[in-house]
């Protein structure tokens, strides 16, 4: 079964193309069409006037909206009207990948930075039926501007906002800038470096961005430097309010009152990036390998840099940690998992966890899958078979990469449903998911000529 | 201590209601008109009943009575304790905004009817903590409702053709789910 899909491609050089590859068009051209006497005749209900509507859809959650676009065509042009989509949650349109292939070249120490090269392929891959315009996946906006790298690379997104590390990852830290850009309006700011010396690699020396836009214009960074296991760990964050880079961990009293550091310095534990992150309820969640207990544990960290109390993960026999991410506002945790009986695996899939309560290490085990089911084998291993890219924030969807064939999946908890989205070109690289945030920013700078 | 300012508001059906200016500049419209100094004879609001600006104004006025009440127990705080009675002043300030938060919430506790007429008037008179609280008593009411449910809270005909219906949902089959 063929998926409509919508793909836009850029080759590094500044162009894009975006073809839509079921032909049928989306949103916006088919309300130019007809000129609706209705829509002013009949407002959209109630008598309540459109502003009130946006106001109440503002405080609904994006799924409902996307079902009332069915309501009726004054409600359908009502959500789809760029001016009124500000207002409006979103969701997830697609995903940014990149395939940042870091060659080396020369003799000797080919690990010296000027021993490497980089090339960077960026493409946008929207999901099925989504109708928001297409974001430039080159960011020619941003590169174009001397200042910023053509290999500046995507370290992550929190509503809508993107944050890139403007130059190459093994660069020395005291000369790597950040980007902070909103693609749904072009909008970006530069952010001047941490300040760290140290050539560390972003696994080991981490930089969250944290935004709310519904909330405040004004955005965060938390930068998270540490020294395996020596327990040294360095911690600065950046306030676009005060326009400046602040050392938290020089304040030793947050290690003994804020809980959280005190752990990592005294016991000794690492951040395992590649498990991903995710933004709930106001603090920044991310996974570390706690050396004392030799397990790893949800962390987290709040836009000042403060801490709080580490989750447990699920205590699963047999399970392995595959990512962590936000779903309805809840925490998810998704791992893999064998069940053995002798030497024999019985089941082997995936296991889909979720966390209701913040005061507890509960978790509530949401959904297993097969490999069976889902690759059509029982042995799989991720990282080898397979990955586990994300989840869909606003529904029990996982989105999963089979390796083999390049084939991007999504995998629908509650029906059951595998779909093919779309093949990538390269099975390396980031995927990072994307949800629209079109509210003009007083913070980020308009890119306009 | 003086008695405070009143001014008269004439709702579309004539009827006229003595607030004070503290409740009546609640709503920004009317400030604005106390402003520009059309207070003669009353402030005339066509678009809202008397039913309804009642009961707006009731919200007004318990609003307008909080802010005071808080603001001169800050300021009975900030004179000094040695009366002792700041500390009481206080704590009263904080029941009301325990006070407050039921009030809001029992006031929104009425049928849809009632309640789109009061957002209708939140909206022109330009309340704005009180267009909050009736866009989330609606929001609240209408999250989780198929189409066809909110065609019938709102009163809306589905001005779609079968094809177009099923086309738009297939799109967004996942938020049917």
């Amino acid at each position: 079964m063929e998926q409509c899909q919508s793909i836009v491609i850029t080759d590094g050089s500044g162009t894009w193309s975006n073809v839509a590859v079921d032909g049928s068009g989306s949103g916006g051209s088919g309300i130019e069409d007809c000129p609706n006497p209705r829509r002013s005749a009949a407002a959209p209900a109630a008598g309540l006037p459109d502003d009130a509507i946006v106001e109440i859809l503002s405080r609904v959650p994006a799924r409902s909206i996307q079902r009332f676009k069915c309501v009726s065509r004054a409600w359908r042009d009502l959500i789809a009207d760029p001016l009124h989509r500000k207002r409006l949650p979103q969701t997830l349109e697609g995903f940014f990948c990149s395939d940042d292939v870091e060659f080396r070249h020369g003799v000797g120490g080919a690990a010296a930075p000027w021993n490497i090269r980089r090339h960077v392929h960026r493409s946008f891959v929207s999901l099925p039926g989504r109708s928001a315009p297409p974001v430039d996946p080159s960011f020619s906006y941003l590169t174009k501007v001397p200042s910023v790298r053509n290999d500046m690379r995507l370290l992550g997104c929190c509503n809508g906002y993107l944050l890139f590390a403007n130059g190459r990852v093994s660069e020395a830290y005291g000369s790597l800038g950040y980007i902070v850009c909103n693609p749904a309006t072009e909008q970006w700011v530069a952010v001047p470096s941490a300040g760290r010396t140290y050539p560390v690699s972003q696994a080991e020396a981490p930089t969250y961005l944290i935004v709310d836009p519904a909330m405040s214009p004004h955005f965060h960074l938390v930068h998270i430097w540490q020294n395996d296991f020596l327990g040294e760990i360095d911690v600065r964050t950046y306030s676009s309010e005060s326009g400046a880079w602040c050392h938290r961990s020089s304040d030793r009293r947050q290690w003994q009152e804020g809980g959280g550091w005190e752990e990592w310095v005294n016991g000794g534990a690492m951040i395992k990036s590649m498990l991903g992150s995710a933004f709930v309820k106001g603090m920044q969640r991310f996974v570390i390998f706690d050396a004392r207990r030799k397990a790893d544990v949800v962390s987290g960290v709040d836009r000042e840099g403060k801490t709080c109390r580490n989750i447990s993960l699920p205590d699963e026999c047999g399970g392995f940690a595959l990512l962590i991410g936000q779903s309805q506002g809840l925490l998810h945790y998704v791992s893999e998992h064998v069940d053995h009986e002798g030497n024999c695996s019985q089941w082997s899939g995936l296991s889909v966890w979720v966390h209701e309560d913040y005061d507890t290490d509960e978790w509530v085990l949401k959904h297993r899958v097969s490999f069976l089911e889902l690759f059509g084998k029982r042995d799989c291993s991720a990282g080898f078979d397979y990955n586990a890219l994300a989840i869909q924030p606003d529904r029990n969807m996982l989105f999963i990469l089979q390796n083999i064939n390049r084939k991007l999946m999504s995998y629908d908890m509650d029906s059951k449903e595998l779909q093919v989205l779309h093949t990538l070109r390269s099975s390396d690289g980031s995927f990072t998911p994307y949800v629209p945030c079109f509210m003009e920013s007083s913070v980020l700078l308009a890119n306009k000529d | 201590m003086a008695s405070p300012a009143m001014v008269t508001l004439i709702s579309s059906d004539d009827a006229r209601f003595e607030v004070t200016e503290a409740a009546a500049t609640m709503s920004q419209t009317i400030r604005h008109m106390i402003e520009d100094g059309c207070t003669d004879g009353g402030i005339p609001l066509p678009n809202v009943p008397a039913r309804t600006l009642a009961k707006v104004l009731e919200y007004c006025n318990k609003h307008a009575a909080a802010t005071a009440a808080e603001s001169s127990a800050a300021g009975g705080a900030a004179a000094g304790s040695d009366s002792g009675s700041s500390s009481s002043a206080d704590s009263a300030g904080k029941d009301d905004g325990v006070d407050l938060a039921s009030f809001d919430k029992a006031f929104v506790e009425v049928d849809t009817d009632t309640l789109y007429d009061l957002l209708l008037a939140a909206n022109y008179l330009d309340v704005k903590t009180l267009l909050d609280l009736c866009c989330q008593k609606v929001a609240d009411m209408i999250r989780g409702k198929t189409p066809e449910q909110i065609r019938q809270t709102f009163g809306i005909k589905n001005d779609f053709s079968p094809e177009e219906e099923e086309k738009i949902r297939k799109e967004n089959q996942w938020a049917f789910e």
